[in-house]
């Protein structure tokens, strides 16, 4: 809010002139130091009094003392001792009456002297995270969470603070562990995915502080916890990408074109330079290798554990104790089903959960049958994914249907299918496929899928002549297997390559097999020969 | 002209009908009316149009609430208003309790309009001396004002400070920090800090002059103002009140079948046991209450004080004129804390 400077003002309290003197010569210009800080004092001492006075009044405001003193306080070490915890003060005791202004500038104030390394990062985070949590105002929230934000960054900036790190994560796990009902995890929650985004936090330690979150009590932590593990690295791709792509765009051949028609000069020069200096930046930059970064679903500690506690805590139980929307149901029963998907979990309960939501009239059924196929993996029981499968065809796959409906449905199918091709019994099976003579595009492509599915994996399922060419073939050569090779749960041999190679080779050389093992057995007590003919006892004292 | 293929697009878009889309809702067909309503008005602000004017309490509130105008010119208005008023009180009493005017008119003291703080100072004088209550909050102010940067401000606060000398000695001496801190204001404010302060003081290699302590030729009305103030202050610190032996022996006999009345009896000022600071932030030295002059004396001298303030008095002494007049005052008030 700008203000009419008084003529007074001009001369006697022209601050940021002082300011600028005092920048180039500070021992000379003491005095007025002393005597500007006097007048903060004791102004100060009237906030802290009284909080509630109006900063306006008169020709010296207290924040535009403070912003000076701020500015030059490094220059009067000594003098300047105790500034920093009186607006630790202040800003503790009374946050909520102060003026918006005032309170504002304090905070930049601290965040400045934080700059200036007058104060360190963890007296300023300790001062600014309980503000965070406490304040009802929004715009001090958003201001502390920036200037939060910013001073981990500027810490982790040259090298990575480990101590700094490691004290902040711990204070945000435990605002999240400590009391899972309240709202206020959801700042930490906010702050660890802003961090991880930015790549500041890369570790399994953040990745945990998300892992309560998803666990606690509170929806908007719920989602903000699951949102982290389903979309982390995507976000933290498009930053990469939007940050590369604002550098983009210098074309050196037009510049080059234009340097020569212009005038020449020593500032086109100069700008033509610092041009092709960028392009080379943005080349090393492409063309350096990526540093290694692990998913957050790979660094989570205990997966199963993790699915488990998600599904048993949000999904399960009739009246769970945080209320979920749909949306944010989706979002948990997405994460479960990824997590079940990648590392190949067991949670058979899931399953049945589907059954209820598999209708044509569900709101978002297309999540859901995404969820299930992705939960869907080689080591769940056939007869668990069975009546999921039947459903589906039930209620999508009619000729009463939609022709989306039907497509929709039979896709999802094909999805189970490809991770368990168990689940598809015969008939079913024949029966679906019968669809590829239907007029509807998508329907017609989706039971080919399925057919051409089923061709590769389980021929002897579908009828003669849908079996294709090749597949009937292998059919008859391997004639005692059976077509479906696969049973449940088996696992093809591991083996190591080219081992038959090294046989091969040691023929090759002439070697003996049996007396090359019998040599190599030979020395096998050496040492301990050695050592007890060697002398008597050895005293070791 | 044959039909363009943009009017084909048209035509057949007429007849399209919207892919169904799985598991999303139905989207809202084109003849769909929209029947919510919202019903708006417009409102007047109401102007008093009565005949008869308004009573004095209203037009006091309505002043009150108008000293934190933006415009001098009002400001000041209100606070004649309110002076006048307080004036011509008598026994009716005012309309809010000389405490809340006395909140609200003293930011006004620092005001950058030299007219708003004579009238604030000239209500404060207009108000019942003993009804203002604690002066912490004046003193603060005023302690403010007598480091400003404006000299006029400077200036016009030594004569608040005069005045609360003069009309409430007492309380000011039990504003906590009262002493110590309003002395120490003075020590910054003329910058007698015993010889900490060397002239010329070469630092980091680079020569820098250090200010004297007259600024300006001709002008040291402030000064002179200073010293004067000053000198008041140590001679109403440093003296004890005249106590009278007889007094007490008197009192006591008109009450004869009770013994020590006072002491028993609930006090009639309010937050009696202020001074006892029990649920306040732990004070220093310089904050502390000093209720007792021998108290002050001894406070005085333990922070080597005295010295200090004897030299600067010697070093103002030398310049003659009305400063070194009001360099001697103050050395004779000095010259109390010697004694004993």
């Amino acid at each position: 809010m700008k203000r009419k400077l008084g003529a007074l003002e001009k001369v006697d309290a022209d601050l940021p002139n002082l300011q600028h003197k005092i920048r180039n010569d500070p021992s000379s210009y003491q005095d007025d130091f002393v005597n500007q800080y006097s007048q903060y004092s004791s102004l100060y001492e009237l906030f802290l009094s009284s909080p509630t006075t109006t900063d306006d009044t008169g020709l010296v405001r207290l924040r535009d003392l403070i912003d000076f003193v701020s500015h030059v306080a490094d220059c009067y070490p000594s003098i300047t001792t105790g500034f920093a915890s009186d607006l630790t003060r202040l800003l503790e005791l009374h946050h909520a009456t102060l003026e918006a202004e005032l309170r504002d500038k304090i905070v930049t104030s601290l965040v400045l002297l934080r700059r200036k390394e007058v104060i360190d990062s963890n007296t300023l985070l300790n001062t600014l995270w309980p503000l965070l949590i406490s304040t009802p105002s929004k715009s001090l929230r958003a201001l502390l969470f920036q200037k939060i934000l910013s001073d981990l960054r500027t810490s982790n900036s040259k090298t990575t603070n480990h101590k700094l790190n490691r004290s902040v994560q711990t204070t945000c796990y435990n605002i999240i562990a400590s009391d899972p009902a309240s709202p206020k995890g959801l700042w930490a929650a906010k702050l660890t995915r802003e961090l991880w985004r930015r790549q500041v936090w890369s570790d399994a330690k953040a990745v945990s502080i998300m892992e309560i979150a998803a666990l606690s009590q509170d929806a908007k932590v719920v989602a903000g916890g699951v949102r982290f593990f389903l979309g982390g690295d995507q976000e933290r791709e498009e930053a990469a990408d939007e940050d590369s792509d604002n550098e983009g765009g210098i074309d050196m051949r037009q510049l080059k074109h234009q340097a020569g028609i212009n005038k020449k000069s020593a500032k086109r020069d100069k700008e033509l330079r610092a041009a092709a200096a960028k392009v080379k930046r943005n080349q090393e930059k492409k063309n350096a290798p990526h540093p290694l970064n692990f998913s957050a679903l790979h660094l989570l500690h205990d997966p199963q554990g993790f699915a488990e506690k998600l599904f048993a805590q949000h999904l399960q139980p009739s009246q769970p104790k945080v209320r979920l929307n749909l949306e944010q149901k989706l979002l948990v029963l997405n994460l479960v089903s990824r997590l079940v998907g990648l590392h190949k979990l067991t949670l058979i309960p899931l399953y049945s959960y589907f059954i209820k939501f598999l209708t044509p009239r569900q709101p978002s059924v297309t999540g859901f049958l995404a969820s299930l196929a992705q939960a869907s993996h080689s080591l769940v029981p056939p007869d668990v994914l069975d009546p999921l499968v039947q459903k589906i065809a039930n209620e999508f796959v009619s000729e009463a249907a939609a022709s989306e409906v039907a497509s929709a449905g039979l896709n999802g199918i094909r999805e189970v299918c490809v991770r368990q091709p168990l689940a598809m019994n015969e008939t079913l099976l024949q029966d679906l496929v019968q669809y590829r003579k239907s007029k509807d595009k998508g329907v017609q492509m989706a039971a080919r899928g399925l057919l051409s599915l089923y061709r590769e994996v389980g021929a002897e399922m579908l009828r003669k002549r849908d079996r294709g060419r090749d597949a009937a073939l292998k059919l008859r050569s391997k004639d005692g297997d059976g077509g479906l090779d696969r049973r449940f749960g088996q696992v093809d041999e591991g083996g190591i390559e080219g081992l038959d190679l090294l046989e091969k080779w040691k023929e090759e050389q002439g070697l003996d097999e049996d007396e090359e093992e019998a040599k190599g057995w030979e020395n096998w007590d050496a040492e301990s020969d050695s050592s007890e003919s060697g002398g008597g006892w050895v005293n070791v004292e | 002209m044959g039909s363009s293929a943009k009017k084909k697009r048209e035509k057949k878009s007429d007849f399209k009908k919207t892919k169904l889309k799985v598991g999303k809702a139905r989207p809202k067909n084109t003849n769909a009316t929209d029947t919510s309503l919202a019903a708006k008005s417009i409102i007047l602000k109401q102007q008093s149009l009565s005949e008869t004017s308004r009573d004095a309490t209203a037009l006091f509130h309505h002043n009150l609430s108008l000293v934190s105008s933006s415009n001098a010119k009002q400001r000041e208005n209100a606070l004649q208003y309110l002076t006048t008023a307080c004036v011509t009180a008598g026994k009716e009493g005012l309309p809010q309790s000389a405490g809340a005017i006395v909140a609200k008119a003293q930011p006004y003291l620092l005001d950058g309009d030299k007219n708003v703080r004579q009238q604030v100072l000239k209500l404060l004088k207009a108000l019942p001396a003993g009804e203002i209550g604690p002066l912490d909050q004046i003193l603060l102010y005023t302690k403010a004002g007598m480091v400003h940067l404006a000299d006029d401000i400077k200036l016009f606060s030594l004569d608040v400070m005069d005045w609360l000398l003069h009309t409430n000695a007492e309380a000011v001496m039990a504003c906590p920090g009262g002493w110590m801190k309003t002395l120490r204001t003075f020590q910054n404010l003329l910058s007698w800090h015993g010889g900490q302060m060397a002239n010329g003081a070469v630092a980091n290699g680079k020569w820098s002059a250090t200010k004297t302590a007259s600024n300006k030729l001709g002008s040291n009305k402030l000064l002179v103002h200073q010293l004067g103030t000053l000198a008041n202050l140590l001679a109403i610190g440093l003296t004890a009140p005249p106590v009278d032996p007889l007094a007490a022996a008197k009192r006591a006999a008109q009450r004869f079948p009770l013994h020590q009345l006072d002491a028993h009896l609930v006090s009639k000022k309010s937050n009696p046991f202020a001074y006892l600071n029990l649920f306040g932030a732990v004070r220093d030295v310089e904050s502390e209450v000093y209720d007792d002059a021998d108290e002050r004396i001894a406070v005085f001298r333990e922070l080597g004080l005295l010295e200090t303030f004897s030299e600067g008095a010697r070093e103002a002494k030398k310049e003659a004129g009305e400063v070194g007049r009001a360099a001697s005052g103050v050395e004779k008030a000095l010259r109390l804390a010697e004694v004993g």
